[in-house]
């Protein structure tokens, strides 16, 4: 066996490993649930809650399942198991889901919920035994509590796992060959903790099967197969995982389609939507000249645009530069004088313009996350309607309600149409193929069909022969008639409350009526296991559960904050993620000072944490009013307040598990159980309700009330004095 | 997502839950989100359900025309799905209760839809054509097309949809407020609000207007027979020609609708057929053919049978739309098999939805979108070469 030094260092190495690959596999495999299930904020926060529980479950069993064997060589197992799950699990993502669900079908929260549960045990399982049991082992090896210096290496491998993932894999690997480091990682942490001694025959015969079937992974197509078995009837000329969606081509009989997450974003020889999208708005100015068009697919909507013979100018903004790429590859992209194309967040782009455009044409999905909500809120109408010029005009969609609009719906359209006259003086909705709202601070007419004759236009399907205007104004005023009252809460960038009612509608679409009632009761399941699982609470673990709660809210909404005001960039984006990981790593490893141990220095961590989550809101609304110049120090300040949130929030679990009693071991399971509940709770309620329902002032306050409550529990049934000594006692 | 929370190791979870705990944890949880309820009122529609139980009647109920007592409850005898229905239970289309041992359709008097719409929209091209048709649909459906596009009130029971009151004395006054020249029932499925459809239709022939359904066919043969009498057109939607197709797409069976096809033809209704070419459930040009086959060997060689392009819907949002080049081999396959007038809806343009005479093949009506621009029709002839066109023309 290994000497105590050597066992050590291995062990450390296994823990980094092991952060590492599960933090690698964890993205993967949420990237392609994402994909099955288009994902919405509803269902990241339960893949996430379920995550953490199948982790923590994994962990739970770690005991029972070492009991009575030789433990080095089951950790070495478990690791070859580690790396053979994922590749596994994904593959059958897509076999499993080929052979249950028809073509092209999407599915509802609960047939959601069965696969993030079935899919991602596995996975966590495991990665939650091996943690145990290595941290375990490892304070075994030194013959004194390693738990925190565990976790730290772990934490350190899965933060430059989330690093090198976000700013370099995402760009360059397909989801086998991120899954293929993965596997070569866990096998070599398998061999390095394999107990028998190999010959050098042995080793060399295990290095190079590892090598061969990791560069056999790497190597194989498995990417397309797996897609095909989505595309059944359809070729597929093009897929890959961009930074921002997965992105594939296909192609069926001569008609070629462009998918982002599965989802059918445009399709050749269908330009329906792009003349929808298009000439609803600018038939409403009388000379558009300057143009702005969000996604949509650039070869439709260009030839749209230039049909009006006064637009000089053309700015296409997709965010997915591999889209564009894609779609120049495989469809003929007319080339107009003044089309410019750039792949940039419109929020950030429009942010600095005035007086610039004669129309802007968002092409968005439904609000159905926070991401995409930021399309629709009072916030970005407002930046539009500074970009436009005075006669300009603004024009976003929804899906359409065709010849009924149920209450989910109308629900959503209500908000959407609502928050738009509070940014403009005049706003129609358009029923077509979706509903198109035009907005804009001059008069709009929905005399289309007559607009349409005069502009003499060469379209297919807008034409003045598919529209009637008599009839156009009949629906108009019905839909007018459903969403004008009672008054609704706009919706902005910190109150998103739109996103909430479009999950309501689809769950509705999923599950048929009752959306609210399985809404509430998904969640409340979902909440109750995540309480179980921080059953064990006391005085001390208290605070560790309302600072795990309070960290992960805060960390969603900074990065609200910072998109409202900045933009989504991506690196941007990635850089708050790992500022919040390696503020929260450094604070839950960082040693303790002589007499910090103490009630009062743990109850001080928790008051500054309140302070921190109350300061978001100000930090917001101080930086909406400052000026360019100072957009640097706003986000910098963002950025020292998310670090300096994290560091405290793991500063308060590194304070807990010493002040909390008991064995070490025991008071860390149990501490490192309820943090995870916390956490967990925390991102799925916040980002699914408590947001949207209560905005960010409130919320803020709302968090800062429960780390008090923490505060005031440690304080009324917590023991007083330095456990320290007590522990060393014992 | 927090590293320190991502991968935790809650030893504890080893211990055996207790009751006490989960019952405690969920009561917690639910504390916490009936409060949030009431923070915000967020589900304002709840109070629709708690008042309107299903299975009460109310005002828009009248007892059903065609059911049956039997041992096990009421048997439906409407469509195919004969359901059977013990006291309180809803049928499969949703709008027909067993209250008291009486059968009741709670669909009369109550559309949730009421449009205006050009009467080639339904589609109808052989059926005074340029005319406007009064639209309207209850909530309810005995199909459950996952390609819906009306799912919203197809896919729901009348108890859940806000409606209007309109009876049948006022559906026809609405009609000729709005100058309609006919009622046409659609967007769900006429069948299921039978009663309220027959109705109507016979208060509106009494006024001099027509009555068209837009329907799955999906109806027994007694009932159809006795709707045929007081209407004047049908569009029947034949979603496919193989029987497991139908199940797993529609959640119904081919064979009621062929039926339902060759008893219109009897009745002398006029009858249009449309087909949805959906990727990878109905495009099989095969099965076209087949289909196309089977019409013509029907006699319904004269019956406009129109392709339609199919767009990403309801639960079948990740399919793409029908390529072009398929619905032009669906047309030619139809064409060669003898039927006479086959259009191809929803892809713009005018050629493929204009009629062309089959003698002289000269253009006779041009249409752009759901607008006629030339009609060379002469009474129900064709104006060049005087081969009568069928349909109904005036």
């Amino acid at each position: 066996m290994f000497s105590e030094n050597k066992l050590s260092r291995i062990i450390i190495a296994a823990l980094f490993i092991l952060g590492f690959t599960s933090i690698l596999v964890q993205l993967v495999l949420i990237r392609e649930m994402l994909n099955l299930f288009q994902g919405n904020e509803l269902i990241i926060g339960f893949i996430f809650c379920l995550w953490m529980l199948l982790t923590a479950a994994g962990a739970g069993c770690a005991l029972r399942i070492f009991r009575n064997v030789n433990k080095y060589q089951l950790i070495s197992r478990l690791f070859a198991l580690e790396a053979i799950v994922p590749v596994i699990v994904v593959g059958l993502l897509s076999v499993v889901d080929s052979l249950l669900f028809p073509p092209g079908t999407t599915r509802g929260l609960i047939i959601a919920l069965v696969y993030c549960l079935v899919f991602l045990l596995p996975g966590c399982f495991v990665s939650g035994l091996l943690f145990a049991r290595l941290a375990s082992l490892l304070s075994e090896s030194r013959n004194t509590n390693c738990v925190s210096l565990a976790y730290g290496w772990e934490s350190v491998g899965s933060m430059l796992a989330g690093i090198l993932f976000s700013l370099l894999l995402a760009f360059l690997l397909r989801t086998f060959q991120v899954l293929s480091l993965a596997f070569l990682c866990n096998l070599v942490a398998a061999c390095l903790l394999h107990p028998e001694k190999l010959n050098k025959f042995k080793k060399v015969i295990v290095s190079v099967s590892c090598i061969v079937v990791t560069a056999l992974l790497f190597l194989m197509p498995a990417d397309i197969r797996m897609k095909s078995l989505h595309y059944k009837n359809e070729q597929i000329l093009y897929t890959r995982d961009t930074p921002f969606q997965h992105v594939t081509v296909t192609e069926s009989n001569g008609q070629v389609n462009y998918y982002g997450n599965n989802m059918l974003l445009f399709s050749s020889n269908n330009p329906n939507h792009a003349e929808e999208a298009v000439h609803y708005a600018l038939l409403q100015h009388q000379a558009p000249e300057k143009v702005l068009i969000v996604s949509g697919g650039i070869a439709d909507m260009s030839a749209q645009v230039f049909k009006y013979n006064s637009v000089e100018t053309l700015h296409y903004l997709e965010i997915d530069p591999w889209l564009v790429k894609a779609e120049k590859e495989f469809t003929n992209i007319p080339e107009f004088p003044g089309m410019e194309i750039f792949h940039k967040d419109v929020r950030q782009w429009i942010r600095n313009s005035t007086n610039w455009y004669d129309v802007i044409i968002i092409n968005s999905p439904d609000p159905s996350n926070a991401q995409i909500n930021r399309y629709y809120t009072l916030d970005f109408f407002k930046q539009a309607q500074k970009a436009l010029t005075p006669h300009g005009i603004f024009s976003i969609s929804l899906n359409s309600t065709a010849n009924y609009m149920s209450t989910e719906a109308r629900e959503v359209n209500r908000i959407v149409f609502q928050t738009l006259q509070e940014a403009f003086a005049c706003v129609e909705i358009i029923p077509g193929g979706r509903n198109y709202f035009v907005a804009s601070d001059a008069s709009l007419g929905l005399n289309i069909a007559d607009r349409l004759q005069k502009a003499t236009l060469e379209n297919d399907y807008v034409t003045p022969y598919s529209i009637d205007d008599e009839l156009l104004l009949f629906k108009n005023r019905q839909l007018l008639t459903e969403i004008s009252e009672p008054v609704a809460l706009a919706n902005t960038d910190l109150t998103p409350v739109a996103y909430l009612h479009q999950i309501r509608y689809w769950i509705y679409m999923g599950e048929g009526s009752k959306s609210t009632e399985i809404l509430w009761v998904s969640l409340i399941i979902i909440s109750s296991l995540v309480l179980f699982a921080a059953r064990k609470t006391n005085p001390y673990s208290a605070g560790v559960f309302t600072t795990g709660f309070a960290g992960t809210s805060s960390e969603f909404l900074v990065l609200m904050v910072y998109q409202s005001l900045f933009g989504n960039i991506y690196q941007m984006t990635g850089l708050i993620i790992a500022l919040y990981m390696l503020g929260l790593t450094f604070g839950a490893i960082i040693r303790s000072k002589p007499g910090s141990n103490t009630k009062r220095y743990y109850a001080r961590v928790q008051v500054v944490i309140i302070v921190l989550v109350a300061f978001i809101p100000v930090v917001f609304k101080m930086a909406a009013s400052s000026t360019e110049a100072l957009s640097w120090a706003v986000q910098g300040t963002l950025f020292t307040l998310i670090t300096a949130i994290a560091f405290m929030a793991g500063l308060a679990f590194n304070k807990a598990t010493v002040l909390a009693g008991s064995s070490f071991i025991t008071t860390a399971s149990n501490l490192y159980a309820i943090d995870l509940a916390g956490a967990a709770l925390g991102i799925l309620l916040t980002s699914t309700l408590l947001l949207p329902l209560l905005g960010m002032w409130a919320t803020c306050i709302l968090l800062s009330v429960l780390v008090l409550a923490g505060l005031l529990i440690l304080h009324l049934f917590g023991k007083s004095g330095n456990f320290v000594q007590s522990m060393q006692d014992e | 997502m927090a590293k320190v929370v991502t991968l935790f190791r809650a030893c504890k979870m080893s211990e055996k839950i207790s009751k006490r705990n989960f019952v405690k944890s969920a009561i917690i949880g639910a504390a916490g989100a009936v409060s949030m309820t009431k923070m915000k009122g967020m589900s304002t529609d709840m109070h629709r359900h708690d008042e309107l139980e299903r299975d009460n009647l109310w005002k828009w109920s009248k007892e059903c025309f065609y059911y049956e007592i039997t041992p096990r409850g009421l048997k439906c005898q409407l469509c195919p799905n004969e359901c059977i229905l013990k006291p309180g239970d809803t049928s499969l289309c949703r709008n027909r209760v067993n209250f008291r041992d009486k059968l009741y359709s709670i669909a009369y008097g109550n559309p949730c839809a009421m449009h205006v719409d050009p009467i080639e929209k339904k589609p109808f091209y052989h059926f005074l054509p340029g005319s406007r048709s009064f639209s309207i649909a209850t909530a309810g459906c005995n199909f459950a097309c996952l390609n819906c596009q009306n799912w919203a009130i197809s896919q729901a029971s009348p108890k859940e949809t806000r409606n209007y009151d309109l009876m049948p004395p006022r559906v026809v006054e609405e009609t000729s407020k709005y100058n309609c020249v006919s009622i046409a029932y659609t967007y769900s499925e006429p069948v299921t609000f039978y009663e309220y459809v027959y109705d109507t239709s016979v208060i509106a022939h009494s006024k001099g207007i027509r009555n068209v359904i837009v329907s799955n066919g999906y109806i027994n043969e007694k009932p159809l027979r006795n709707l045929c009498k007081v209407i004047d057109g049908a569009t029947i939607d034949l979603k496919s020609f193989d029987n497991t197709t139908y199940l797993k797409l529609n959640a119904g069976e081919l064979q009621p609708v062929l039926n339902s096809l060759k008893i219109f033809k009897e009745e002398g209704v006029w009858l249009e057929i449309s087909n949805l070419v959906i990727p990878g459930w109905s495009d099989n040009l095969d099965m076209i053919k087949r289909m196309c086959d089977w019409l013509a060997q029907s006699g319904l060689q004269d019956t406009p049978l129109h392709f339609l392009r199919f767009q990403p819907m309801y639960k079948l949002s990740q399919l793409p739309p029908t390529p072009v080049q398929v619905l032009q081999k669906a047309k030619k396959i139809a064409q060669q098999a003898g039927i006479r007038f086959v259009y191809i809806g929803n892809i713009g343009g005018s050629e493929e939805i204009s009629t062309y005479c089959p003698r002289c093949k000269k253009l006779i009506i041009e249409r752009k979108g759901h607008t006629v621009t030339a009609n060379h029709m002469k009474a129900s002839n064709c104006g060049f070469c005087g081969e009568k066109i069928p349909g109904v023309w005036s």
